[in-house]
Parts: structure tokens; sequence; C-alpha cells
């Protein structure tokens, strides 16, 4: 393994990570097509991947590296179940507009 | 202390940046806003570089050329409004997320991650993008789709989301000062090889220091040697590894995922396959819904009635 991270490089690494996160967050709030919504997950997955493996670099392990793999199972198995619900709502309405679904009620 | 107020500042910035970004009909202010946006994340960076209570290296150039690029590539991937071009864009911040694991020393997630996302998770979301697409007019198969091209309430998401960033990055370096501390370096270098039997027997067997018929007894990694017993000896005897024999980073992470998390593994597996189970079920055309001419795709009613209707 290389050389641990320096406090001062993990606060960079941890910037980055917030920066994508909320950029993620927005997309998600403020796009209307489904599939952008989820892609916009995924970019929340991807911040909490370089959080991971930002403190996993500086203490050293690689026990940061392992939960990405699991992070990355998961996002796998979600972007498989969200890509066929998009498929099937598509198949509904045939349109992607999220706000065509804002009548559901549970 | 890491100046917050600066931090603060470029959160105020990047979140005007993004307002301007953010997709309406007959955008004008674009380039304001990337020029916004671009100064703030700088900004935010040098206000921790200059931050004095963090010691130790700077991150080099490679890291921020990247992070840039990771930072610009997901701005325009939630502010362009043809969704083919937001997964390629997601794309560019996946490659550039990649080169900042190599630069974290994390090699192997590196390439998994552009295996797994570029390569597998993208382009199924570039094929349901492709089949899910649908033109707003006969005349004009260009033109936008009203969805597409105007977001939903910019402002509020836009402020809700950098108060949060800003709240995330004041706690955060104030956290990360008291993180528990971290051993100095660790007591013996690789010693994840005394796991690795077959690693030491190749290496070994390459270098010739062991014959065909021995094999490896154990692995010291402190005092870098192994022991090899021989079927015509009665004690092992003492091999010097080699010295540039170390453990790789896939070496740590294999030893770690399989010595520390087993069952997260199995876990990690049933996932998958309930996963797929989910999706071929909720993506599928079932027969008899197509047969009785349902026009959703799936049926939609009781099946059993319906079905037997003249």
């Amino acid at each position: 393994m290389t050389a641990p991270l320096s406090m001062l490089a993990l606060n960079h690494y941890l910037l980055v990570s917030g920066v994508l996160f909320v950029i993620g967050l927005i997309g998600f709030l403020t796009r209307r097509n489904l599939i952008i919504m989820f892609l916009c997950t995924e970019l929340m997955f991807q911040a909490a991947a370089i959080a991971m493996i930002a403190f996993g670099a500086y203490y050293g392990n690689a026990q940061g590296q392992v939960f990405l793999i699991f992070i990355l199972t998961i996002a796998a198995a979600e972007a498989a179940l969200a890509l066929a619900l998009v498929v099937a709502l598509y198949r509904r309405r045939s349109t992607l507009d999220a706000e065509s679904w804002s009548e559901l009620q549970g | 202390m890491v100046e917050m107020s600066i931090i603060y500042a470029a959160c105020v910035a990047g979140a005007i940046g993004l307002l301007f970004l953010l997709p309406r009909r007959g955008n004008r202010w674009g380039l304001i806003g990337a020029v916004l946006g671009a100064g703030a994340l700088g900004a935010g960076m040098l206000a921790l570089a200059r931050g004095s209570n963090a010691s130790g290296d700077h991150p080099d150039v490679f890291f921020y050329v990247l992070s840039f690029v990771a930072a610009g590539g997901a701005v325009r991937m939630i502010t362009h409004p043809r969704p083919v071009y937001a997964a390629l864009y997601f794309i560019l911040v996946v490659l550039a997320t990649a080169g900042l694991f190599v630069q974290l020393g994390a090699e192997f997630m590196a390439f998994a991650l552009i295996i797994v996302y570029a390569g597998a998770i993208l382009i199924t979301y570039l094929f349901v993008i492709m089949l899910a697409q649908e033109a707003p007019d006969d005349q004009h198969p260009d033109a936008l789709l009203d969805y597409d091209a105007t977001a939903r309430e910019p402002v509020a998401a836009t402020v809700i989301g950098f108060v949060l960033l800003g709240a995330l990055l004041g706690v955060m370096y104030r956290g990360t000062n008291q993180l528990p501390a971290r051993a100095a370096h660790r007591s013996v270098p690789d010693a994840e090889l005394a796991m690795l039997a077959g690693k030491v027997e190749s290496t070994l067997r390459d270098a010739d220091l062991m014959k065909d018929s021995e094999t490896i007894a154990s692995v010291d990694p402190a005092a870098r040697i192994a022991w090899v017993r021989s079927p015509s000896m009665e004690n092992p005897r003492v091999v010097e590894l080699p010295a540039d024999l170390h453990v790789a980073n896939v070496d740590t992470v294999g030893v770690s995922l399989l010595a520390e998390f087993p069952v997260s593994l199995e876990v990690a597996g049933v996932i998958l396959m309930l996963a797929m189970l989910g999706a071929v079920v909720l993506a599928r055309k079932p027969a008899f819904a197509a047969a009785i001419g349902s026009p959703h795709g799936f049926y939609v009613g009781e099946p059993h009635r319906k079905a037997g209707a003249p």
C-alpha cells in the first residue's frame, strides 16, 4: 500500500465527496425525467465511494475498499430494479415524466 | 482552523452558479454559472489548503484536475437536457473518480468501478434511454420534451442542497480533528503474507528457491522467512523471502474480504440474485396480457375473470 493519507488530503477528498453528493441530490430534486433521477442516485453512490476509499487510505487498511465492493453490489441491484421499474412505468404511460405519476395515492 | 467563512461563501457562489446552469427554456446565463461554480470549488479548495489545523502533504496536481473533471461532469450531467448526454457525462464522472481511487492507492477498486459502472450499469442505462425514447411531435424529432427542458423548483432544491453542503462541510472539518488516532505505522509490513501461502509459493518457485515436490509449511512475515516442507526431510527448512515480494492492493482487499467479512459476501450474492429475479419479474411482458391485448404491456385487472370473458 502507498503511504497513508494526510489529514489535509483527507479534507480535500471529503470536500469533493460532499460536492458530488449535493450535486446528485439537487439533480434528483430538480430533474423530472425518471432515468436522470436514477442517474443522480448513482452519482450520490459515487460520492459515498470517494469518502469510503479516502477514509480507508487515511487509516491504511482495506476495510474501506471492502465496503465499497458491497456498495457496488447494492448499486448494481438498485440499477437493475430501478430500470425495470422505469420500463414498466414507461409501458404504462408512454412518458418518462415523473410528474405524470403525481396523483399516486397510498 | 479551516476558514469556514470562505467555505460558506463558496457554497453561496456555487449555489448561484448551479441555479444559472439548471435547464430552462432559452437559458443564456450558462457561462456565468459555469465560471461561478468553478470559482466556488477552487475557493473551497484554497480555503482548505490554507487551513493550518491539518498538517501533512497537499494532494498533488492530479487530484485537482480529476476533482474538477468529476465536479464539472456531475454538474453537466444534472443540467444537460438530453438523457443520453447526461449518461455520457456520468461516465466521465466515473472515470475521474477511478482516477481519484488510483491516487488513493486503491487500484483494484478503480478498475472494478470502471468495469461495473462504466461497463455494465451505464450501458444498461443507455439501453433503457434508447428504448424509452419519445419524440414531442413528428415535425421536430429533435425538439426537447417539456419535462427535460425545464427544472422542477430549481431555487428551493439548490438552496436546500447547498445549505446541506455547508452544514456537512462544517461538521466534517470539525470532526476530522477528533478522528480516532491511527497507528503511526503498521507494526509488521506485509503482514497479510502469512495468509497468502499460494502467492509466496509461486514467487518462491519462480525464483527457483523451492523444488516442485516441496510445499509451504508456514510464512513468518515479521522475520521475512518461510518454512518449506519436503517429503524427504523430517523437519521443514527455512527459506528467506525475496526482497521484492510485497503485498499488493488486491491482496489486502482479498484477505480482508474473505477473512473479516465472509458472511457479508454471501449476503451480497443473495441480494444480487434477488435483484436479478425482481428485474425479470418487473420488466417482462406476461404472455396472457399480450394475448388479451392489454395496451399497457402488463395486466391491470383480475386475471381469471377477464381472461375467461368472451
